[in-house]
């Protein structure tokens, strides 16, 4: 491989290198410098187009004159480039797209024919899909954005057999549509579905069979009201939620003992939510959330959005769920009062593995938010005043922190009783002015500590 | 270390410990390099293949025609390094620094790594070199890989023209 060249330099030079390699040092390169190599020397000139790895969008044609064609002249010549290995992986961007034009179309049969592995459309105007999409026996890993267009799958239509990744975006999914696509992909691994509706006449569950399953994503999606999901446990160790409706979805969930990284984040909307606990249902939404959250019991990782916090707040005596004896890190949201200040020692206070607490106090901007508004919450148990030894916190954060009295309290008991702490760090609310931190850091200080080392940041 | 594995050995046999194995790569020039066989299967899938069709490590010779000692040696000097960090910070800077003070070897590293199919070694190389020519022009690339222009300026326009877009 060694040979001289004309400098009287040693070695190989980079030409002697046989073109897939030269292809592949090409194709790390974003579009742009992977044109410019074209420029480089005859042996050059096609290499960028021979690459099986794509990434192409309208975005990178900004201040282009006459961009849209541009850009999809760039795609045909890609697409279609001739002799060439095939196209592994494509990710392309058109947000201008013209429904008219049957480009698209051209686009996908082709690329179905090149054995793709890992195709990523976001194209707007949304086109038809073709059903060859759905039964292609290459693909592994598909990620649509969908553009509200109404999907309509008859069953059986699809069949993915080698389908790991499926992540759908803003699909409207007609009667049980969804369901077909999820029973096509035998092995699935990975489902993350964000802002999709299902559309339908009659309640529809959704089951997610597949023993492959390890992580579910659903992102501020609208499934019907009473919409029970159903999943394979056996591998699942992600489950992430965040939307509306959290009660309704989840409620029939199963035990999810196989789950490492639980994030809730349901929200709510404040006068609905009002609305109902009125109406006598904030029971049923504390017990529903205390359910939720005992499906979870193994879990490492946990992330949970205030309004988790503010619906156990409802039943402070009736919290029902386990110890999370795995618990190794939380990261929760909270709101500046007693009842969420309860709710979260109780969180704190019993996980024995638990290392790493992180917390983020929203300012009381609603009514609802702060103690003076929640006379009609049952009063919570005095947990503050307990002593219990936490062997194993070393680290906590506290960020917007206002200081509300309950909020100091918390403070104080984890002083008092982490003895292995090793770094809290305090950053407070906006509002609170220079002299009031100034006392508030004495006040601080001045708390015993169980832990020998220590550092304290107050920012 | 082979007295320790065997005193495990005589000890509890079913548990014990397989001594560890090794394989011997011959370089071009007939240089022999004996080579831990987990550390090179976990980089080579050639190797890996080959271990696998002939049913075993014993006595495997294997002749890497393409591949000179010098080359040889610092791709193994790379692979140790990568194999003895979790992550690939260390053999990238490591990499780095090859093509920096010598690219012809670095070169010739890249193409002994695609014969023994190192893949994520490999495509790790690619990057690091398509990284140092991100954002250059076309003249710095050449000058860097010491590359002539054979194009005619007909020829320059005319490419300049169909990807008008890029370069505009």
């Amino acid at each position: 491989m060694s040979c001289s060249d004309d400098s009287g330099q040693r070695g190989t030079r980079i030409n002697d290198l046989p073109e897939d390699i030269l292809c592949s040092i090409v194709s790390q390169l974003p579009l742009q410098d992977r044109v410019t190599t074209s420029l480089v020397c005859r042996a050059w000139r096609r290499l960028w187009l021979s690459s099986s790895n794509w990434r192409l969008e309208l975005q990178d044609f900004r201040g282009v004159s006459n961009k849209k064609q541009k850009f999809e002249e760039l795609v045909d010549r890609v697409i279609f480039f001739p002799d060439r290995p095939h196209i592994h992986h494509l990710k392309l961007v058109h947000t201008d797209y013209d429904i008219s034009s049957q480009k698209a179309s051209l686009w996908i049969e082709s690329l179905l024919n090149q054995q793709i592995l890992d195709l990523d459309l976001n194209i707007m105007d949304p086109i038809p899909l073709p059903l060859s999409l759905f039964r292609c026996d290459t693909l592994v890993e598909l990620r649509l954005c969908l553009h509200c267009d109404f999907i309509s799958l008859p069953p059986n239509a699809v069949l993915l057999p080698r389908l790991k990744v499926l992540s759908l975006q803003k699909g409207h999914f007609i009667g049980d549509s969804l369901q077909s696509l999820i029973n096509g992909c035998t092995l699935l691994v990975t489902l993350k579905l964000r802002e999709c509706v299902v559309v339908g006449p009659e309640f529809l569950d959704i089951t997610i069979p597949q023993t492959t399953l390890q992580e579910v994503i659903l992102d501020k999606c609208h499934f019907l009201r009473d919409t029970k999901l159903h999943m394979s446990t056996v591998n699942l160790t992600t489950f992430r939620y965040k939307g509306l409706n959290l009660g309704g979805n989840m409620h029939y969930l199963n035990v999810q003992t196989s789950v490492e990284m639980v994030q809730l984040e349901p929200v709510e909307f404040h006068s609905v939510y009002s609305f109902s606990r009125r109406l006598g249902f904030s029971g049923t939404y504390g017990q529903n959330m205390s359910r939720t959250l005992a499906a979870f019991c193994n879990t490492k990782h946990m992330v949970l959005s205030d309004w988790c916090i503010e619906y156990l707040t409802n039943v402070p005596n009736a919290m029902r769920f386990p110890p999370f004896m795995r618990l190794e890190s939380l990261r929760l949201s909270m709101w500046p009062n007693g009842g969420h200040v309860y709710v979260t020692t109780y969180l704190v206070l019993f996980p024995p593995l638990l290392r790493f607490l992180s917390l983020r106090i929203s300012k009381a901007h609603r009514e609802g938010m702060a103690d003076d508004d929640r006379l009609d919450y049952p009063h919570p148990p005095d947990l503050l005043s307990t002593e219990m030894i936490h062997n194993n916190l070393k680290k906590v954060e506290i960020k917007k922190y206002g200081v509300l009295n309950a909020e100091l309290d918390l403070i104080k008991f984890l002083l008092k009783n982490a003895v292995s702490l090793e770094k809290l760090s305090i950053k407070w609310c906006a509002c609170v002015g220079a002299s009031r931190r100034k006392s508030l850091r004495n006040t601080i200080r001045s708390y015993p500590l169980a832990s020998q080392n220590l550092e304290l940041y107050i920012h | 270390m082979s007295t320790e594995s065997k005193e495990i050995l005589v000890g509890e046999s079913s548990q014990a410990k397989p001594e560890k194995k090794t394989i011997v790569l011959m370089a071009s020039d007939g240089d022999e390099f004996v080579v831990d066989v987990d550390d090179i299967t976990n980089q080579s899938e050639m190797i890996r293949n080959l271990i696998s069709d002939m049913g075993g490590t014993d006595g495997l010779q294997v002749p890497l025609l393409n591949v000179t000692a010098p080359v040889l040696a610092k791709l193994l000097e790379l692979f140790n390094v990568s194999n003895k960090n979790d992550d690939d910070e260390e053999v990238t800077q490591k990499v780095k620094e090859l093509m920096e003070a010598e690219l012809n070897m670095m070169i010739d590293v890249l193409g002994a790594a695609n014969y023994i199919e190192a893949t994520s070694f490999f495509d790790l190389s690619c990057k690091v070199l398509a990284d140092k020519f991100k954002g250059m022009s076309v003249e710095e690339v050449r000058e860097f890989l010491n590359i002539e222009c054979d194009f005619t300026e007909e020829e320059l326009q005319q490419i300049h023209a169909e990807n008008a877009w890029a370069f505009d």
